[in-house]
């Protein structure tokens, strides 16, 4: 099971990477095995909230094009070839 | 000084000093613009014959020092969408013109085809000017030689070769900050409005000038502060923020992950290949290239979010190539080549046009077969028909839906003749909404509802649920205040999150109007401006059936997501009800 997860603007700076890949079965995992190996992402993307949703306010990410937001949170699960997106704060128009 | 409103009339070599209306005191930009077409301009006339008016005014707190608000309005009946138009640009014409005292300009009379004048104005009167040797040709020739000629300590408004042909797809260049014609009030035709009354430019110098006048001094400090500190703390709108850092472009990865990036002609809402195109690519070579970034287009902007476009090697800087422009030019024709985007760029900027519209009516042309999508050369081929005035030249100029009827295509992504911005409604239904049911015709601007479905700001809606009455309204009346202040748009990021920030642009405004305005005032404000424009639309002719979007979004599913367009018609009608 290979999931991509594509980091963009100044994620991608912080990562020193834009695209990692994992075997996580669901965003919680996720972010467990990703923030370990790119510590310096933690403090941008997660809050110290004990929340069940404890993303930091303007990051947003997505599973296959859909805000995790509008699927089940950090329990969204991961499926085989699954692509992750993670984007700080953005703006413009 | 009080402030006045100059009436100019080119083909009675015309020009008058008004007092301000005790009706029009309180208004400016936006509220400004739509309120003077709406007074003085019939309805039902034709856009380019000589009872419309175009009109300039800077906004409420231009030309102050309140940050991020070197915005001018322009209004006018117009030629692309036949209803009423304001487009914004920010650049320091607006701040000179507000510090001359000037809170409106009217050009109305003609038409006059030939003999263009210029408007000189500076603080001892205005005057009409001969301008004609500057007609026929491009303008970042031209921009620099009046800089030569005039000085450079002087704001420029101008219509280029598009307008001259009384194309539907011509825009207002304003100077940016190097004085390159790169800040547009791009949309809806106005171009032609001018060019038809015989104006061909408007220059504005400062020197000696009073200033705006500022009521209430105390409020005035405290709001542009609370405004500032909201600005510079919010991660979108802050000084190494996403704008600052990336510029508009960083919207590209979102929007073509979300699904929502409209390719080849609204065909497909993502593509691999968009990254190349991305603000992330595009910063990292303006650096490579030693051009500017972040960079602002008008003094005062704390957000920057502009930036300098060059050649390869670093030569022929062009200005800003915003994220709609990338889109519309590039992935929207198959074409993903950031150095063909900013010729094709270059190309709109040199004759005046709006890269929107352009991009889109390209994209129609290509789908009618005019040419292949993603064929570079014959994109920028139909730039050179249209310099050169050929009949396809003609009918491309005249833009998206004037060329996809010429050409039999049925897939025309416009709303009330206007071309949609980069944003498939499909995949996002508040801005569809939005879309659909603005005065403007096909307009992100007017409330942009992508700042709640993407990006989270002012609460979260989910982009393919299409429950966006709400929403959509309460964008478009909240934008018809801010652009009527006279602060960008991308403000917006910040107050929408930060109340006091919201507090401070009141405070500003109470400041240079002696008001005392809450922000409990603004969505009745708002709907009162949009009651306005509505109301010309429908004396226009204009009827509900008019808020609709293409039947193709309706009926074809946009993959990824696979969805249409399916917001009720009820549900359109009850967003400006
Ligand atoms: S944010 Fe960008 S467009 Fe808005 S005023 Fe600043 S530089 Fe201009």
């Amino acid at each position: 099971m290979e999931i991509k997860v594509k980091f963009f603007a100044s994620f991608r700076d912080k990562a020193g990477v834009p695209v990692t890949r994992t075997s996580a079965r669901n965003v919680q995992e996720l972010f467990n095995e990703v923030l370990e190996d790119y510590e310096g992402l933690r403090g941008h993307i997660l809050t110290d909230s004990s929340s069940d949703f404890p993303l930091k306010k303007g990051v947003t990410v997505m599973v296959n094009g859909r805000n995790i937001r509008f699927l089940d949170g950090f329990s969204t699960e991961l499926d085989d070839g699954d692509v992750v997106a993670i984007f700080p704060p953005v703006g413009g128009g | 000084m009080s402030r006045q409103i100059l009436r100019v009339n080119v083909s009675e070599n015309q020009i008058d000093y008004e007092e301000v209306h005790e009706e029009y005191a309180a208004l400016g930009g936006r509220g400004l613009t739509s309120q003077i077409v709406y007074d003085e301009v019939e309805p039902t006339c034709n856009p380019l014959g000589p009872h419309n008016k175009l009109v300039f005014a800077p906004g409420i707190v231009t030309g102050t020092v309140a940050p991020t608000s070197g915005r001018i309005s322009v209004g006018a009946k117009s030629p692309l969408t036949g209803g009423i138009k304001e487009a914004n640009a920010g650049t320091d014409f607006a701040q000179r013109l507000a510090k001359l005292g000037i809170k409106a300009i009217i050009v109305e009379g003609g038409p006059v085809k030939s003999g263009y004048k210029a408007l000189k104005l500076d603080n001892n009167g205005a005057e009409l000017v001969d301008a004609e040797k500057w007609s026929g040709r491009g303008l970042y020739d031209v921009y620099e030689e009046i800089e030569e000629e005039i000085g450079e300590e002087v704001g420029i408004a101008g219509v280029g070769i598009a307008a001259e042909l009384s194309g539907s797809n011509s825009g207002i260049a304003f100077n940016d900050m190097e004085g390159m014609p790169s800040r547009y009030a791009g949309r809806g035709g106005l171009g032609a409005v001018m060019a038809t009354r015989g104006l061909k430019f408007v220059f504005v110098d400062d020197e000696g000038a009073p200033g705006v006048e500022i009521e209430d001094r105390e409020t005035f400090d405290r709001g542009r502060k609370k405004l500032a500190d909201a600005l510079t703390s919010h991660d979108v709108t802050k000084p190494g923020g996403a704008l600052n850092s990336y510029g508009t472009g960083v919207l590209v990865n979102i929007i073509n992950e979300a699904g929502g990036f409209p390719n080849r002609n609204f065909s497909r809402g993502s593509d691999d290949r968009a990254s190349k195109v991305s603000g992330e690519m595009k910063a990292e070579e303006i650096e490579e290239r030693k051009g500017q970034r972040p960079h602002r287009c008008s003094p005062g902007c704390v957000i920057g979010c502009s930036e300098t476009w060059t050649k390869e090697d670093g030569e022929d800087p062009m200005g800003v190539i915003e994220y709609e422009s990338v889109w519309a030019l590039g992935p929207n024709c198959e074409i993903y080549d950031l150095d063909t985007i900013g010729e094709l760029n270059r190309q709109c900027n040199d004759m005046g046009m709006d890269t929107i519209e352009a991009g889109n009516t390209i994209a129609v042309a290509m789908e009618g077969g005019v040419a292949e999508f993603g064929d570079e050369e014959a994109a920028l081929g139909m730039m050179d028909e249209i310099r050169e005035g050929t009949p396809l030249g003609r009918i491309l100029v005249n833009g998206t839906e004037f060329t996809g009827n010429a050409f039999g295509v049925t897939r025309i992504p416009t709303v009330k003749g206007q071309a949609m911005p980069a944003y498939d409604p499909r995949a996002i239904k508040g801005i569809g909404t939005t879309y659909a049911t603005t005065p403007m015709g096909a307009d992100h601007t007017a409330g942009y509802a992508i700042a709640t479905e993407i990006m989270g700001v002012g609460g979260d809606l989910d982009p393919l649920s299409p429950e966006k009455a709400e929403l959509s309204r309460n964008l478009q009346y909240s934008t018809a205040v801010i652009d009527t202040t006279g602060h960008c748009l991308f403000t917006a990021f910040a107050v929408l999150d930060i109340p006091e920030g919201l507090e401070g642009m009141v405070e500003e405004v109470n400041g240079v109007l002696g008001a005392d305005l809450t922000v409990d005032d603004i969505p009745d404000i708002g709907e009162s401006i949009i009651d306005l424009e509505k109301e010309f639309n429908k004396k226009a002719g204009f009827t509900k059936e008019d808020d609709r979007l293409p039947e193709f979004m309706r009926e074809e599913e946009l993959p990824p997501h696979n969805d249409v367009f399916d917001v009720p018609d009820e549900v359109l009608d009850k967003v400006l009800s």
